[in-house]
């Protein structure tokens, strides 16, 4: 059973996707700041980790650098969750090094496929 | 005392001589009668015949020497018997005219002499005659031979003496006047005493006596002349009335022979002095006369008018040839309102200058300035005249004339005040123009006035200055404007220029001034109105300026507001779809039928809502000018796969086929993003509105640019609808709208997008109940994106 790290400060997302992957089988960490996303993907090793760009504290963006920064989280799977383009997020992110992009919203039906896809696992 | 009054000029017959002595025929006639009767005459001397005649009549003498019985003398005179007779003559000039008769003369110009017998005679029986009176026969004479007058009627005797004296070479005898004169001696008729004893004296002298008498005075020796010669014999003929004939026959031979020697004497002396005079004159002729040629004056020599020699200037003058002019009567070249005029100053000699007409050979008439001078030659009269051509000279006279009347119409009319400012700056001339500027009742009020008088007081001294430096350099100054004051006290501005020039001799200044006081006027409101003008327009900058401020703060808070609502609106509708979705995917528990269907449709329209939210929020930022373009290359068959995969349920649902027409491998640089959206749009329109048949979607290369076609089988678009296809919240009115929501900004955003940001077009074909063809044309490759700039448009 995979762990994934669900940085997001919105507590009705943080519900969905958090009940969508469970439902999937897998087991969740909830981080509601850029600050704890940090901290819990440093230590406590997820196997991948879905960021909300737009959070409170930390940029997504910023909180991917320090991720891709640290010796121990650099090589875990990043995909990052966005509301609807702002147009060049996508090439941001890309750029910055996540591995993978979800709009929003959610599509239940979609969206473990994604997943999966972007972890290297073949649905 | 018997008091004799002699005409004092009536030789031979009685005069005085040069010392006053009374000398003639009648003088030693008297001088007999005076032994005879042993008394002594007194000799009263009086001015002329017609003195005599008044003298007399007023009881100043008692009697007459000689004289001729007339029916008016006879009425306070008595006469003795006739003692000396002569005929009266017709004299004229050499050319033309003979055989006259007193009865010929009507029209000519005839002299007689005043008070003589003839001339009553002339008076009352030819009234028809041009007669002139003159006061002695000697004038007379040379009137005719100098062509003032046509005839003389004179007694012979007196005519032939003078004929002599003057050398009147020209003069003929032409006729008789059939008329005798019978001298005789006249007295007092209140004397009849007196009369008896003068003639009883007269009878007692001697015919030798009565000879001798006669041969001393009509015998005038070397000095008688052809004319004088034809006289004589008139003389002799008249003499023969009263047995004098053999007298004068007696008279004339002895003449003629006293003549015939002495000339032969002084001929043989004069021409050896000839000889000698003669070469002395050729050399000083041969220069005289090429002088006479060379001289640009014309110039000529004639006698009594007729031309006898001329040189090649006169020729030019008149126009005609010297053989045309040489002999012929100057008169004949003369204008008809010269001729009065040219033989005035001929017969007065006068010198001149004077002008004259003359008529040219081509009939044209030319002024001539005519100098003369009377030169005597060998005793004989002749004038020489100098002419020039003055028609160059009066036509320059003229042409000056109207220069001088134009300028100074030009001066008078001018609307622009001309004033001429001499010493001390006095007005020596002003024209009615600066009357009218200064409001002067009329130019004169201004003359002699200093001109400073009507110029402000503080301009004067620049206005002097600057006269001062004009008459130092000489130079013309460009225009400056005073001000003048008029003589209203009102103050008018003037632009004056002025310009230094001679004026009667004297340094001057000729100023013209315009009256500027309107355009000054006008000058000062259009520079208020532009003073106005300008503030307003710094008032409305300013307004603009803060408008704009507004706006950009407007602009601000739009992109805030556009910023927020993208994510604020969506993150509660991303919420309900979410879990609107994932109870529809029954993972929170199994829903029956009524509630699957019932939350399907708060899912569709949730996402509708979303769908709309974005398509505004999307126009607002391209509207905005603040949508980022992101070019990246990708391959369009892949875009096109994506919108496929879109549409695939859709498709399936309502059992319409697919067919994609793409070349592969055609590689683009653009937004890849905003294309898709313009594609599905077109394609899920296309699914949309088609109930049955094939969409197709086809790729046209055409080079720079390719072109989505996206063709339907559906309801079609009526021709009148089409423009406002890609207007703004247009939504056609078809059967299919209810089931097919939508806000209508799809194909607006479509066309944005194109247009905008992908520097393409959007256009669309369609047949109501056939369907329609949507396109899409863009360009394959947009300009790379600046390093760290997004592009973004102006």
């Amino acid at each position: 059973m995979k762990t994934a790290l669900v940085i997001e400060d919105n507590e009705d997302n943080m519900e969905l996707i958090t009940f969508i992957l469970e439902e999937n089988g897998f087991r969740t960490l909830r981080a509601e700041t850029g600050r704890k996303g940090i901290d819990l993907a440093l230590h406590a090793r997820p196997d991948f980790i879905l960021l909300d760009i737009q959070l409170p504290d930390i940029a997504g963006p910023e909180v991917l650098r320090r991720i891709r920064a640290s010796a121990t989280a650099a090589r875990i799977p990043v995909i990052a969750v966005t509301s609807h383009a702002m147009a060049g997020d996508r090439e941001k992110l890309l750029a910055a090094g996540c591995d993978g992009y979800i709009e929003k919203p959610i599509d239940p039906t979609s969206i473990i496929a994604q997943i999966r896809r972007f972890i290297g696992e073949d649905p | 005392m018997i008091r004799v009054a002699p005409a004092p000029n009536y030789p031979p017959i009685e005069f005085f001589d040069e010392t006053g002595a009374y000398k003639g025929v009648t003088a030693d006639f008297l001088a007999i009668i005076e032994k005879k009767l042993g008394v002594r005459f007194q000799v009263v001397r009086l001015k002329d015949w017609a003195q005599v005649l008044e003298e007399t009549k007023r009881g100043e003498a008692d009697i007459w020497g000689e004289a001729a019985k007339t029916p008016e003398r006879a009425e306070y005179m008595l006469f003795t018997t006739p003692y000396i007779r002569f005929p009266s003559v017709i004299l004229t000039r050499k050319e033309g005219r003979e055989n006259l008769t007193l009865d010929s003369l009507s029209g000519l110009k005839v002299v007689a002499i005043a008070g003589y017998a003839t001339h009553d005679y002339l008076v009352e029986n030819h009234p028809d005659v041009e007669l002139i009176t003159v006061p002695d026969i000697e004038t007379g004479l040379k009137m005719v031979s100098f062509g003032v007058a046509d005839v003389i009627v004179a007694g012979a005797a007196p005519a032939s003496f003078y004929i002599e004296k003057n050398v009147l070479a020209n003069l003929v005898m032409a006729g008789e006047s059939g008329y005798t004169w019978e001298l005789a001696i006249a007295s007092r008729k209140d004397w009849p005493e007196l009369n008896m004893i003068l003639q009883k004296a007269l009878d007692a002298i001697k015919p030798e006596e009565r000879q001798a008498i006669f041969r001393k005075w009509l015998d005038l020796g070397h000095g008688a002349s052809i004319a004088g010669k034809s006289l004589w014999f008139s003389i002799l003929a008249g003499a023969g009335v009263g047995g004098l004939v053999i007298l004068a026959i007696l008279v004339w031979n002895l003449s003629l022979r006293k003549l015939a020697t002495q000339r032969t004497r002084e001929l043989n002396a004069e021409l050896d002095e000839r000889k000698r005079a003669e070469e002395a004159l050729a050399k000083s002729e041969e220069r005289l006369a090429r002088f006479f040629e060379a001289s640009y004056e014309g110039l000529f020599f004639h006698d009594q008018g007729r031309i006898l020699d001329v040189n090649a200037a006169t020729t030019e003058i008149f126009g005609y040839p010297a053989q045309e002019l040489i002999g012929r009567n100057l008169l004949e070249f003369v204008t008809p309102e010269s001729q009065d005029d040219v033989r005035r100053r001929m017969q007065a000699r006068e010198e001149g200058p004077y002008e004259i007409g003359v008529v040219k050979k081509d009939g044209s008439t030319i002024p001539v300035e005519v100098h003369a001078k009377t030169l005597e030659h060998k005793g004989q009269a002749m004038r020489v005249v100098a002419l020039q051509d003055i028609s160059e000279r009066r036509r320059a006279e003229q042409a000056l004339q109207e220069s001088e009347e134009r300028y100074r119409l030009l001066v008078e009319l001018s609307p622009d005040a001309i004033t001429v400012l001499g010493a001390d700056y006095k007005v020596l001339f002003a024209n009615p123009a600066t009357a009218k500027l200064l409001g002067a009742p009329d130019p004169g009020a201004l003359i002699g006035k200093p001109f400073f008088e009507w110029v402000h007081p503080d301009d004067r001294a620049g206005a002097a200055q600057r006269i001062e430096q004009m008459t130092r350099e000489k130079t013309q100054l460009p225009p400056r404007e005073y001000r003048f004051l008029r003589f209203d006290g009102t103050e008018i501005f003037g632009a004056v220029t002025s310009t230094p020039f001679t004026y009667d001799g004297k340094a001057a200044i000729q100023a013209i001034a315009r009256d500027i006081t309107e355009h000054k006027r006008a000058e000062a409101a259009l520079q208020k109105a532009h003073h106005e003008l300008e503030s307003k327009v710094a008032e409305r900058t300013r307004e603009l300026r803060e408008a704009n401020e507004k706006l950009l703060e407007l602009d601000r808070l739009k992109s805030l507001f556009i910023a927020s609502m993208s994510h604020e609106l969506r993150t509660p509708l991303n919420a309900i779809i979410g879990f609107t979705g994932v109870i529809l995917q029954g993972m929170s528990g199994e829903l029956n039928a009524r509630q699957q269907d019932q939350l399907g449709r708060v899912y569709a329209s949730a996402r509708h809502l979303l769908a709309l939210i974005t398509e505004v929020i999307d126009i607002s930022k391209i509207e905005a000018g603040r949508v980022d373009v992101f070019p990246e290359t990708f391959m369009l068959e892949d875009v096109l796969a994506e919108a496929v995969s879109n549409v695939q349920d859709a498709l399936g649902r309502k059992g319409l086929s697919l067919e994609v027409h793409v070349p592969s491998g055609l590689r683009l640089y653009t937004d890849r993003k905003r294309l898709l959206q313009c594609i599905l749009n077109y394609l899920s329109n296309a699914v949309k509105y088609s109930e049955h048949g094939t969409i197709i979607v086809a790729v046209r290369d055409t080079g720079d640019e390719v072109e989505v076609v996206v063709r339907d089988t559906g309801i079609g678009i009526a021709e009148d609808a089409l423009p406002r296809l890609f207007q703004p919240f247009e939504r056609i009115e078809s059967p299919l709208r209810i089931t097919n929501p939508g806000a209508g900004l799809g194909l607006y955003l479509c066309k944005k997008i194109a247009t905008e940001m992908l520097e393409g077009a959007v256009s669309v074909e369609s047949r109501p109940e056939v369907g329609s063809t949507f396109r899409l044309r863009l360009r394959k490759n947009l300009p790379p994106k600046e390093a760290g700039a997004a592009r973004q448009r102006p």
